[in-house]
């Protein structure tokens, strides 16, 4: 049963060195099946972790999380998977990210710093290897957009 | 391994889970990706286990705790289970996982 979560996608294990360890003993004592929900929400929360990061998903991904979080049974951490697709294989992950960037952040080193803590991140916890992060910034958010909101609640602090 | 008798496979099953749920990192254990992972036992079914005849793996699904890697938990349960079951294969499915603090639903 297991076979079938494999994705068809990602590649035969390369001759990696960074590839994991542990899997050199699944052949004889058994095999060891993650499921594609753990690495979504592992890499959802390590991008998550990069400050500059305002939030996940696209217009509509964002919109269908909003709902499937009302939805009993519709899963926890719904918030967490939002903006992350990943296939996952017996040995490797392929990650892609839908982000939301705070305006002021540079999107270059910003994606690469999400790149790195999502590797490492899913490396580490699972044991798989991530042949790829692909992250797409699909919005900007303007620190005025908050602002305009908060202004009367300061106001109102204010003449207290 | 040697071919248990329906009657052993069952209470090995539930030895099983209760030395699988006893890890601190389990959170809880969990039918597998289509629910299949499942001992009918008489009155009621265990999910998450499944002792195979013969040569056949054992099944555990699990749901763990993201506070240590995933390969850690899941050697030092192959293991745990795969002493009790004479060396057998054991094919463990992570099917999900939750935070340190937060309680998964209770449903599977």
């Amino acid at each position: 049963m297991s076979e079938t979560t494999s994705a068809p996608t990602v590649k035969s294990p390369t001759t990696s060195a960074s590839s994991p360890a542990r899997l050199a003993d699944d052949t004889s004592q058994g095999r060891t099946t993650i499921a594609a929900s753990v690495v979504q929400k592992i890499a959802g929360i390590a991008a998550r972790e990069i400050s500059g990061v305002y939030s996940m998903g696209g217009g509509v991904s964002r919109a269908f999380g909003a709902i499937r979080e009302r939805i009993p049974g519709g899963g926890t951490g719904g918030t967490n998977i939002a903006g992350v697709q990943v296939e996952v294989g017996e040995k490797q992950a392929a990650v892609d990210l839908d982000i939301v960037v705070e305006y002021g952040a540079s999107i270059v080193e910003l994606a690469r710093a999400v790149r790195r803590n999502v590797i490492t991140a899913v490396e580490r916890m699972t044991g798989l290897e991530v042949i790829e992060v692909n992250i797409a910034v699909n919005d900007i958010h303007l620190p005025d957009a908050d602002n305009n909101e908060e202004i009367p609640t300061v106001q109102a602090a204010r003449v207290e | 391994m040697t071919v248990p008798t329906a009657a052993e496979a069952d209470s090995l099953a539930e030895r099983i889970a209760a030395v699988v749920t006893a890890h601190p990192a389990v959170l809880r254990l969990h039918g597998g990706v289509f629910g299949d992972v499942v001992t009918y036992l008489p009155g009621r079914r265990l999910t998450g286990v499944r002792v195979g005849m013969g040569d056949e793996p054992v099944e555990l699904g699990v749901v763990l705790v993201l506070d240590r890697p995933i390969p850690e938990v899941v050697r030092a349960l192959r293991h745990e289970v795969s002493r009790m079951c004479s060396g057998a294969a054991v094919d463990i499915t992570v099917a999900d996982v939750a935070l340190p603090g937060e309680t998964g639903p209770t449903g599977q």
